[in-house]
């Protein structure tokens, strides 16, 4: 009886420590977490930085000086070069570190460790497209660039020192709630998340689509719909740019016939809105004299912010700006001497090649005749709560197969190689490691040549005068219409011929402009001597920007910060300029009648109180969709014409293929299109304001949000009123906008402004998680703080010292 | 006033030790306790449930108030619970239950080796 007793309540209690102790599908560890002494509870802190001890960190060879200044930006101040990138190290993983952990384990395929088995297909999805791979190539060379290398490896000790002095009640919040440790930190996860940002940038294409497309409409419509360089281009080359080089001779297979073959589904499309604008103007155009660079790169917007601000300062260095969790230095920035920034040059780097196996078992495949052996690769899935899975993989020399048997059977791309420059072995860390040092235009092409991918129009500005812009990435040579459509890999002729020397590089220097600029448009025209490709240029901040630059003079830094938040709607503009006149004969009900008015009254700025910005953005997603309804009826993985092209046609409406009667597919009247999409619209609206109980407001429709990288909804800042949308200079989407914005000037001494979306701290319990949000969203800048090298801080808000471990040699 | 002596041991031993050990620790304390001063089984449950469940309520509080974040209403929303101060609730009872069942266990521990019931101190 007592034993029975005693069993039975040893049982109850057995039972609740299990269920307390661990997870349980997605509820989390309640007991753990739960707990005062050790749970969340212990990461709510009303400062967002409490006072720091100085501490000693074994490796380190010198004192080291952290200040944080009342934004809680940190500003480093270290002795030699390797203990200033331990320190960073150190200094990032204090405020991030479960966000750079998690980057790193999502580009690597192991989500499923942290959540279960509900990521496995995630997972399986990243290593079969080769980030894994692509960063262990990455890794190899990095060991060999030795300097480099041991610069890295000190910031991984930085992390690891800080981990390890990690108690579990420290631990950040979301390793209580999702229920597991941090893990060490190595260069190998340094590489990982570059090449996680490679495939956040160039990790769409639209090569299957376009064989489609090709195949439904032959190739005089397809060149009509997707014009590889349509009208009226800007591009980053300005139009006329003389390229006074003998390019490299490119060979084209003969008989070449497209569609090489056909498929009927779809691959992963990149995010639209995943953009940036950066620019330069020349002292000649501002009030100072001194140049101005600014930079506003575009992402999915989320918590913690991708970007952590930071200064860094030794003997050899001082520089500061945006720095990537995980990465060395300063990705967009300046210096005592130079500024910098980044946008993606949207350049094509993916081809997906159909493989030819000799059989079933994948061992060997066709290439000029003979079989060449594949390599095979296993992989191993760790799951959370399960047994383990196991994945094989193929490769060829082409790259991975991404899909087969084992991996979304029914894909139309299954049994075809991917050819990405992601793959290749690349060293994009040297480029930062070199620009933060740079002290002129010298200096900064002598860091370029090492960035591969994902490939980025890099602006310069420099206190001695020079802006310049360079699209630095490594880009394959290829052969007219090369990699735009499916490519048959069993012949070496379809193979890439080599890659654009880098003197080739589209680039520029002090143009008579006054001026350089980039928005994701063409890197140049057509004159430029190599086929150059992407399916989404963009054709609409680039214009805007070019327009307003040109027309400015006396620039200010404020100007330029004003220019990064222009909402102008140049899309609006010049589609309602053919389309609103066609409502002309209307009978309009007095509510249609006050939507009209209100367009023709707009001043096309998409701000989030104005209504009319709603009523375009719906009436254009109606009438686009209407227009080219043709194209979603074929149930076929296609690309829809980009905007800029078709509006280009309704401007010619009498000529187009809408009123082509050689082609029974896009016929319409315009009138009819706008009047009847209109009335869709006027009811759309409708039915929003009655369900909302509120006036269409711009910035109610767009919903604009900044979530958390987890998808932990209390934790996301959400229904954010914020003005702009993509193809606008601010250009905020919704999920997608200014990661970050940047204004530099280059005067003695350097001003910089700078805010993003977020906040300095990781952590959801603390202040500084989200107070950049607020002043992002209106426009308002940090002032940053930024000694000349040698001097201190003058606002300190608090500080210590990191000191070498007194017992190490 | 052995069940308050218990309360009061438990609540004071799993407050001071609580910060360096893992979060089962009051459960732990609540076990010795019991097994070590004697006592109904109910009256071991009961100490347990309002030595465990009062410390960690309490620190849940003063942890609340002293940072002042939006930090606990996110995670009432995280849980389902919605609430700051069901969110409490929650909290006070999970340490209250461990306390109870532990005590529970202590005390029917005990009385394995106990024949007859009779006075006992163990200092």
């Amino acid at each position: 009886m007592k034993f029975l007793k005693f069993a039975t309540s040893l049982l109850l209690s057995g039972a609740l420590f299990y269920f307390l102790h661990f997870s349980h599908g997605i509820i989390p560890p309640l007991g753990k977490l739960l707990d005062p002494f050790s749970g969340f509870w212990q990461n709510a802190t009303s400062e967002a930085l409490a006072p720091q001890e100085d501490i000693s960190i074994p490796g380190l060879q010198q004192p080291v000086k952290i200040s944080y200044d009342s934004a809680s930006i940190p500003h480093i101040q270290a002795q030699n070069l390797h203990d200033l990138y331990l320190a960073q190290g150190y200094v990032t993983a204090q405020h991030r570190l479960w966000q750079m952990e998690f980057q790193t384990m999502a580009a690597a395929g192991r989500l499923s460790e942290i959540v279960g088995s509900r990521a496995v297909s995630y997972d399986q999805r990243q290593r079969r497209k080769g980030l894994g791979f692509g960063a262990e190539n990455a890794l190899s060379m990095l060991e060999k660039d030795t300097v480099l290398f041991s610069y890295v490896q000190a910031y991984s000790e930085g992390v690891n020192a800080y981990i390890r002095q990690l108690s579990p009640k420290d631990f950040p919040l979301e390793y209580k709630i999702l229920n597991y440790n941090p893990e060490p930190w190595s260069p190998y996860k340094t590489t990982l998340l570059l090449k996680y940002m490679a495939d956040m940038l160039t990790g769409g294409d639209v090569d299957e689509q376009n064989t489609n497309a090709l195949k439904l409409l032959g190739s005089s419509y397809f060149a009509l719909l997707y014009p590889d360089f349509p009208e009226g281009l800007d591009p980053v080359a300005p139009a006329g740019t003389v390229w006074d080089f003998e390019p490299v001779a490119v060979t084209t297979p003969e008989n070449v016939q497209f569609p090489l073959l056909f498929s009927a589904d779809s691959t992963e499309k990149r995010e639209p809105g995943i953009g940036s604008n950066n620019w330069a103007v020349s002292g000649s155009k501002t009030a100072s004299g001194s140049p101005i660079l600014a930079n506003d790169p575009h992402l999915a917007l989320n918590l913690p912010s991708i970007w952590y601000a930071m200064h860094l300062q030794s003997p050899e260095v001082n520089t500061m700006g945006a720095t990537l969790t995980g990465a060395l230095g300063v990705i967009s920035g300046f210096n005592d001497s130079i500024a910098w920034g980044v946008t993606n040059a949207t350049r094509d780097v993916r081809d997906w090649y159909k493989i030819t196996f000799r059989d079933s078992r994948k061992e060997e495949y066709l290439f000029d005749g003979k079989w060449l052996k594949t390599q095979k690769r296993i992989e191993e899935i760790k799951i959370k709560g399960e047994e383990s899975r196991f994945d094989t993989l193929v490769f060829t020399h082409h790259g991975p197969i991404v899909y087969d048997e084992n991996y979304q059977t029914s894909h139309s791309l299954a049994g075809f190689a991917l050819r990405w420059i992601a793959h290749d072995p690349s060293q994009e860390q040297r480029t930062f490691f070199q620009l933060n040092q740079a002290r002129n235009y010298k200096e900064y092409t002598e860091a370029l040549p090492y960035f591969s991918c994902p490939a980025q129009n890099i602006v310069f500005a420099s206190n001695q005068g020079d802006i310049a812009l360079w699209v630095q990435g490594k880009f394959p040579l290829r052969w007219q219409d090369q990699g735009k459509f499916l490519l048959d890999g069993s012949q070496s002729a379809y193979d890439w011929q080599g890659f654009i020397p880098q003197d080739h590089a589209v680039h520029i220097l002090n143009p008579e402009r006054g001026f350089v600029s980039s928005a994701n448009q063409h890197s140049a025209d057509a004159n430029y001597p190599y086929y150059i490709y992407d399916n989404s240029f963009e054709h609409y901040r680039n214009r805007r920007i070019n327009q307003r630059l040109t027309a400015m003079t006396g620039i200010t830094p404020q100007d330029m910060m004003a220019l990064q938040m222009d909402n102008y709607n140049l899309k609006a503009a010049e589609a309602l300029a053919v389309i609103l006149p066609s409502l002309d004969s209307l009978s309009a009900s007095a509510e249609s009648e006050k939507i009209k008015k209100a367009l023709q009254q707009w001043d096309f700025m998409n701000t989030a109180l104005q209504s009319a910005p709603a009523y375009f953005e719906i009436w254009w997603h109606y009438f686009y969709r209407e227009l080219w309804k043709d194209l979603w009826a074929q149930n076929k993985a296609l690309r829809w014409p980009d905007s800029y092209v078709t509006i280009a046609m309704l401007q010619n409406f009498e000529n187009s293929i809408f009123q082509d009667n050689d082609t029974l597919l896009f016929h319409h009247d315009l009138r009819d299109l706008s009047q009847s999409t209109f009335a869709q619209m006027v009811d759309s609206v409708a039915r929003w304001e009655e369900k909302e109980q509120k006036p269409m407001e711009w910035g109610r429709l767009k919903k604009s949000s900044i979530q958390h990288l987890a998808q932990l909804a209390p934790f996301s800042v959400d229904n954010l009123m914020v003005d702009g949308n993509r193809s606008i200079i601010n250009a905020n989407s919704g999920r997608n906008g200014a990661s970050w914005r940047m204004v530099v000037e280059l005067s003695t001494p350097v001003k910089a402004y700078a805010i993003y979306p977020g906040g300095q701290s990781g952590n959801p319990g603390n202040p500084a998680y989200s107070d950049f949000i607020e002043p992002w969203r209106t426009g308002k800048f940090l002032s940053l703080h930024f000694p000349a090298r040698g001097d201190s801080l003058s606002e300190v808000y608090r500080s210590h010292q990191l000191l070498p471990n007194p017992e190490q040699p | 006033m052995k069940l308050l002596i218990k309360i009061v041991l438990i609540a004071v031993l799993s407050y001071f030790a609580g910060p360096y050990f893992p979060w089962w620790f009051a459960g732990l304390v609540s076990f010795v306790v019991s097994a070590l001063i004697p006592g109904k089984h109910a009256h071991s449950f009961w100490a347990g449930f309002v030595a465990v469940g009062l410390v960690w309520l309490g620190l849940a509080l003063r942890l609340h108030w002293q940072a002042q974040a939006p930090l606990t209403q996110a995670m009432a929303q995280l849980l389902q619970v919605q609430e700051v101060p069901y969110l409490m609730v929650v909290t006070a009872l999970v340490g209250a239950l461990v306390g109870g069942s532990f005590g529970l266990s202590g005390s029917t521990f005990r009385s394995l080796f106990i024949r007859k019931r009779r006075d006992r101190y163990y200092s």
